[in-house]
């Protein structure tokens, strides 16, 4: 059996896939600023340049395990009714909280990418990354731009800002921690809530309800900027 | 296995609403407005779909372990693009946290108490 045939089989992009995976989990265990996200990817990306493989043949399997990305998406309506069950008195301020951060998402976004004189391209990829990763590479995708440009941005946006977003805020005065986990859930998405559910649970609930809410306005509002703009 | 079909099912439903009926949004979104419609409806009751979704978004990282990797193939794009990028994640990001921080603020005059977490979960996405 020769190497291509040997790579392109379904099993090698899965095996790798998961190996990398479980290899980043170790490597994050010790070196805490070394994200899981940026590591698994390269190793990955390492594999594939030592053996000169192509990201194509690696695809047949790697295809296999994004697949899951869609069901995943799905399964975040889970979350989202957790949170809002949890959060119910405070529902209508939180609802509203997330809706303004959806609609500064896109505008500053698309600010960003235009006055800077960004390609059409970058544009779609830009435009979703303030929303959770799967949401992001499904609305860039939808919007003719590429799924795997916005799911790289998206990652990045939120390491950026769970990291810049809690100190930004205190910075600015945003004291309560309603108004903060809102904001980082709107902004940096899952990897800012995972942040904030390390320092406490309440934080941690409130910016994931506001990611998951996030990730519902954000696509309702592309709808007319789709047909009328871009 | 009851919540992977359910879960699966939804996913297959708006991909059928888009393709089929030509819903303008993407086909997991559509799947993740019905199925939040239905539990919020009681259609769907959380217990079934609970741990498969649990299980699903616990793991959402290695999801996108591929389509990850798959960014080398942008690197010329990168090289070229890279300011327009840096300023979208620095000052974008920057700006997207504390204008909704600061409307939050406003909103949230009267703090009112939330029930304390019994059970929490999350996705690092």
């Amino acid at each position: 059996m020769s190497s291509s045939t040997l790579f392109s089989n379904p099993l090698f992009g899965t095996t790798v896939t998961v190996l990398a995976y479980g290899a980043a989990l170790a490597i994050y265990a010790k070196v805490r600023w070394l994200h899981p996200l940026l590591s698994a990817p390269l190793i990955v990306y390492l594999v594939l340049l030592a053996g000169s493989i192509d990201y194509k043949t690696y695809n047949a399997g790697g295809s296999i395990v994004s697949f899951f990305l869609g069901p995943a998406t799905v399964a975040l309506a889970v979350p989202l009714y957790k949170q809002a069950m949890r959060l119910r008195p405070m529902l209508p301020k939180l609802l509203m909280g997330a809706f303004i951060g959806s609609v500064l998402g896109i505008t500053v976004n698309a600010l960003c990418v235009i006055l800077l004189g960004g390609s059409k391209e970058l544009l779609y990829a830009v435009l979703p990354k303030s929303v959770t990763a799967p949401v992001a590479a499904d609305l860039a995708s939808w919007l003719g731009g590429s799924p795997e440009l916005a799911a790289a941005l998206t990652v990045v946006t939120g390491l950026f800002g769970s990291i810049a977003g809690p100190p930004l805020l205190r910075l600015a005065r945003v004291h309560d921690y309603v108004s903060a986990s809102i904001a980082i859930g709107a902004s940096s998405h899952g990897i800012g809530s995972a942040k904030l559910l390390a320092d406490s649970e309440e934080k941690g609930g409130i910016s994931s309800f506001s990611m998951a809410a996030c990730a519902i306005f954000t696509p309702l509002l592309l709808i007319p900027v789709n047909w009328f703009i871009l | 296995m009851k919540g992977f079909i359910i879960i699966i099912g939804f996913d297959g439903l708006g991909w059928l609403l888009h393709e089929g009926a030509g819903v303008p949004l993407p086909s997991h979104v559509l799947g993740l407005l019905l199925l939040t419609l239905a539990l919020f409806t009681r259609l769907i009751k959380l217990e079934w779909v609970e741990s498969a979704a649990t299980l699903l978004t616990r793991h959402m990282m290695l999801f996108f372990v591929p389509l990850l990797a798959g960014v080398s193939v942008f690197i010329p794009m990168l090289s070229e693009a890279w300011p327009v990028i840096a300023v979208s994640i620095i000052a974008g990001t920057s700006a997207v946290t504390l204008l909704s921080g600061l409307v939050m603020r406003l909103l949230v005059d009267r703090k009112k108490g939330v029930k304390p977490a019994h059970e929490q979960q999350h996705s690092v996405f």
